[in-house]
């Protein structure tokens, strides 16, 4: 099987790049802007020059030497789009087929996930329980109006549309034990910044064991992960 | 008796300002209004970002803020930014191109006045009992739909936003008129300064990005209140308004950026004592900028989940835009090379303005790519990044503008201690606020709280910013009212710059110019008078060897002449419409009577506008030594064109949104399938409408030709007849209408019927529009006031009644028979 990358990883490494020439181009145009005020400014308040009021100054001839600069940069500036197309491509289809699928429904104001255990529906509302190292396919949609499902720290989100489904993936890590946040991120109305759910990664092994013993065993499994999730917030100071 | 004439002064200074036409004092009221919306914004942002220096605060209620960031967003871009520019432009366009005043000053001071009454309609909604409007400026549907947002004030903004459309299209028609015939003679297109480009530019995308958006509105405002579903729908509804809106929204970013730019542009050239550099970059950036800027519009829509190649070709004509940015930020710094830089206020806000322009622009390179906009949407990098390019480029350059033209405006200096302060606490609070919102890149925007702890040190910094920046706004209104009060008297040419407008006196006088400004072939500006323009022809003039030259230090200021077509008519209808509509909108969500009232209003209005226009009052033709070239020398054709572009666009839109919703099929299915035309709709009364329409339009071209054989016979049948037909084809449409709605195809049928009922209502009243300008010019012909040398005015009419037409043979097959 083909190692599958993170999507923050992907996201990261882009956003390196990005950074990286952002910093030579915009840095060079910086330092030249800065010299050129330097080198040019004009110390005393009134000096004579050869420009006189009473004529019309259209413009000063470009040199070769710029047009170069302009067709470089471009070049540079294009080619980082064009390099980041094959990272587009991957980042938008599910690498895996093996991916495990969650319904993401967004309601005003939170998030409600169903699991699909042997035909029958299990359903989570503002908290999900995820397997450990597997790619997760979220298939996402709204039950009123315009959402965006996404989590800050795998750098994915995807809207969440009433009447369209869409969908996104991740990677869990490997090591389970971490909570992430899944956030809403279009405004959908005045409790916006309450549409938080947590998203719980447990070890790979047990979320299957249970999966694969039922739908009862299953729910059994989700709502004590959440619930001892929940518990351990309230004992904390 | 003092109180009496104090009151009496009073009067005839509201008065005025109430009436007039003229573009300068247009220009005032645009920027003194813009300014009191941009307070009103700015304090609403500040009561937001206190929300935000404390997690889980408990200053605002959610409601409240998001009413604050809704309001916020939308008065700073359209009542405040674009406004702003037009008052600029307003006051220096037609300065800078050497012309009296704008080739339509009556509806300029239309324009004005819809915008102010539009701004009112949409504050208005803080007095209703369920708040503003609070969706977000960017209005998603469906939270906009009356399901999820009852309120009336979503409905005040909505119609408030369709009104500010109808304002900017007239003003893009009025100025695209003004700049394209009403140039100095020898001020060719290229010697144009930058600033008057980039109104050009401005104008341009105006013109085709605010009808979608009057569009959208309109439809947005159906669907509250008639109950139809073109955003509400399962199937597509919400990115069907995400192509309206973005389609304007990606534009506006450039109509709001443009005129700062060039005002820098010109700002820079004239401190770094350097002609421009490279001026074509330039202007063959704005030029493509102006073009993709309708290309990219999705880029606003990469986690929707639409198409992967669309969207990939989205992301690279994003990308590709960034280019002819970075060309004219090279272009300016370059202006600098060999320069005789002068630290002046301006100056110094048109430098800042610049290095914001770096930082702004290429983090926004990185929202162009869509694995990186995965990261990116709908988080503080995005406000951080337009932040940067409209707070720190836009508003910097308004700054420099704002001190640059302020000596020529006022005719007084401003205390440069005082400026300096305010461009201190400004670049600091700018840097302050909208930097550490880089760092934070991950918070989600328009969260009123949060219980990230790692998140609040930086929006406590951002929060210090905002205050820090809201204080150099008090800084900059104290410069202002102490540069207006004590400021000592501005010479005509403070900067020693090299535009027309710096060739008279500050502030100027009516007719702006004593004389004629007239560019030579080398270069010089004269000044001649206007008999010896009339006289002579173009050749001679911009030889400049012509007798009786003035010199152009302001030296010698004859009286100025007052002919008639210089003399600034006053109007009081503009303010009378103005009021008309606001009182007839806001009557329209509020009360029936209220309404009937603004209709009243709006009428006696329309009476007394179309009454001085038979009179002629403010009829002017364009000298004929004005530079034209290559337009046709007459303001009513070329604005007629202007309009038509207009036009497109708004059928254009309708029809997309149709092409959207019935051959894109995304989303939901439909419940009912999508019924072929010919299902519901009588093809053979569509086919008798349709020859109705012809002969109707067919009627009207023998009128004009009857006019401009001077015979009235064959004019007034052609008249009645379109009348007569234009009449036939509404009652038909009528009748058609009401056995749709008895059969039950009617509103809630589903969307089948509801397209067909926006596009053949909107074409109804462009037919019934079409009514009342056949109706007043049959009156001009019985009158006496048309004839073979004013015929133009009856073509314009028949090429209206050639819309109305094509329009219908466009809607005629999409609906009746496929």
């Amino acid at each position: 099987m083909v190692e599958v990358l993170s999507t923050d990883a992907i996201w990261w490494s882009l956003f390196t790049m990005f950074t990286a020439a952002g910093l030579i181009l915009a840095g060079t145009v910086t330092l030249i802007f800065l010299y050129l005020i330097y080198r040019y400014r004009v110390k005393g308040s009134e000096d004579k020059d050869e420009l006189e009021p009473g004529r019309i100054y259209v413009e000063t001839p470009a040199k070769g030497s710029s047009r170069l600069l302009l067709v470089f940069t471009g070049i540079i500036v294009l080619s980082l789009i064009v390099a980041t197309f094959d990272e587009t491509i991957y980042l938008e289809r599910t690498p895996s087929e093996e991916a495990f699928v969650i319904w993401v429904t967004g309601f005003q104001f939170g998030w409600q996930f169903d699991y699909n255990v042997d035909g029958e529906t299990i359903t989570t509302i503002g908290a999900v329980v995820v397997p450990s190292d597997t790619v997760i396919e979220f298939k996402v949609t709204s039950r009123d109006v315009f959402h965006t499902f996404g989590f800050a720290e795998f750098k994915v989100k995807i809207d969440a549309l009433p009447g369209i489904v869409n969908s996104m993936w991740i990677k869990t890590p490997e090591e389970p034990g971490e909570v992430y946040k899944a956030y809403c991120y279009e405004l959908c109305g005045i409790g916006h910044s309450l549409m938080v759910a947590d998203m719980i990664v447990v070890d790979k092994n047990e979320f299957f064991q249970a999966y694969e013993a039922g739908p009862q065993e299953f729910r059994n499994f989700i709502n004590q992960v959440i619930s001892e999730y929940r518990a351990s917030l309230q004992g904390a100071p | 008796m003092a109180g009496a004439e104090f009151f009496g002064r009073l009067t005839r200074w509201i008065l005025r300002w109430l009436t007039t036409t003229n573009h300068k004092d247009i220009g005032i009221l645009y920027m003194v209004t813009s300014v009191y919306f941009f307070f009103i914004a700015g304090v609403l942002a500040l009561l937001f970002r206190t929300q935000l220096a404390m997690p889980a605060s408990e200053f605002l209620t959610g409601k409240a803020y998001y009413e604050a960031v809704t309001v916020h967003g939308l008065i700073m871009l359209l009542w405040f930014a674009s406004p702003f520019a037009a008052g600029l432009a307003n006051y220096f366009v037609p300065l800078q191109i050497g012309a009296r005043d704008l080739a339509f000053p009556r509806l300029n001071a239309l324009s004005y006045w819809l915008y102010l009454a539009s701004g009112i309609l949409v504050i208005l909604g803080f007095l209703a009992e369920a708040g503003a409007i609070d969706v977000g400026w960017t209005m998603y549907a469906p939270l906009t739909s009356k399901d999820f947002t009852p309120s009336p004030g979503v409905d005040l903004a909505v119609l408030g936003v369709a009104l500010l459309s109808l304002s900017v299209t007239i003003s893009t028609i009025n100025f695209l008129v003004t700049i394209a015939t009403m140039r100095a003679p020898g001020l060719s297109w290229f010697k144009l300064p930058m600033f008057t480009w980039s109104i050009i530019f401005t104008m341009i995308l105006m013109l085709y990005a605010f009808p979608p958006l009057m569009v959208g509105a309109a439809i947005l405002w159906i669907d509250r209140n008639i109950g139809t579903e073109f955003f509400s729908s399962p199937a597509g509804g919400a990115l069907l308004w995400d192509h309206l809106f973005w389609f304007f929204g990606h534009p506006e970013v450039y109509i709001l950026l443009f005129p700062a730019l060039g005002a820098i542009a010109d700002i820079v050239s004239t401190f770094a004592r350097r002609p421009l550099y490279a001026k074509r970059y330039i202007l063959t950036a704005f030029f493509l900028a102006t073009i993709l800027s309708f290309l990219v519009w999705m880029h606003h829509m990469f986690v929707t989940g639409t198409n992967l190649y669309t969207r990939l070709f989205y992301s690279f004509t994003t990308i590709l835009i960034s280019i002819p940015f970075e060309m004219a930020t090279v272009s300016l710094i370059l202006t600098l090379y060999k320069g005789k830089i002068r630290f002046t206020i301006p100056m110094l806000f048109a430098l800042a303005a610049i290095f914001h322009f770096i930082l702004g622009g290429s983090t926004g390179v990185y929202l162009g790519s869509i694995a990186l906009d995965k990261g990116f949407r709908g988080t503080y990098w995005v406000v951080a990044h337009f932040h940067y390019i409209l707070v720190g480029t836009m508003l910097f350059g308004f700054f420099a503008a704002l001190y640059y033209w302020f000596p020529k405006i006022t005719g007084k200096m401003y205390n440069k201690k005082l400026a300096l302060l305010h461009f201190i606490l400004a670049t600091i609070g700018v840097n302050l606020t909208f930097f550490p919102q880089f760092i934070i890149f991950d918070m989600p925007r328009r969260y009123f709280t949060y219980d990230v702890p790692e998140w609040l040190t930086f929006n406590q910094l951002s929060t210090l910013g905002s205050y820090i920046f809201g204080l150099s706004m008090i800084v900059a209104l104290i410069t202002i009212v102490h540069g207006l009060l004590r400021g000592s008297p501005a010479p005509e040419n403070p900067w020693r710059a090299w535009t027309l407008e710096w060739l008279t006196k500050s502030p100027p006088p009516p007719e702006n110019f004593e004389g004629v400004p007239v560019v030579t072939n080398d270069g010089r500006v004269v000044f001649v008078s206007e008999e010896v323009a009339e006289k002579s022809s173009r050749s001679e003039l911009v030889s400049g060897k012509l007798a009786g030259v003035q010199p152009l230090t302001g030296a010698s200021h004859a009286a100025p002449s007052h002919s008639h077509a210089h003399s600034h008519p006053v109007s009081i209808d503009p303010f009378i419409l103005g009021v008309g509509s606001l009182l007839a909108l806001f009557g329209l969500v509020v009360n029936k009577f209220i309404l009937a009232a603004g209709i009243a209003v709006l009428a006696w209005g329309l009476y007394r506008w179309l009454r001085d226009e038979l009179n002629d009052r403010f009829h002017a033709e364009i000298p004929k030594y004005l530079e034209t070239w290559p337009f046709p020398r007459s303001k009513l054709r070329n604005g007629m064109w202007v309009f038509i572009a207009s036009e497109v666009m708004v059928f254009g839109s309708i029809l997309s949104a149709y092409f959207f919703i019935r051959f894109n099929p995304v989303g939901k299915v439909l419940e009912e399938p999508w019924p072929p035309g010919y299902m519901i709709h009588d093809v053979g009364i569509g086919i008798i409408n349709t020859m109705i329409m012809f002969t109707s339009t067919l009627s009207f071209a023998m009128a004009y030709l009857g006019v401009r054989k001077g015979d009235n016979i064959l004019a007034q049948l052609g008249m009645i007849g379109t009348i007569f037909l234009g009449s036939l084809f509404l009652i038909v449409k009528y009748f058609e209408w009401k056995e749709l709605f008895a059969a039950g195809y009617g509103l809630d049928w589903g969307l089948a019927t509801q397209t067909y009922f926006l596009a053949t209502g909107v074409h109804g009243l462009h037919v019934a529009l079409g009514l009342l300008l056949t109706t007043y010019t049959l009156f001009k012909l019985y009158a006496g006031r048309l004839g073979p040398q004013r015929s133009e005015e009856v073509l314009m009419v028949a090429i209206y009644w050639g819309i109305v037409e094509i329009v219908w043979t466009f809607i005629f097959p999409l609906f009746y028979l496929v």
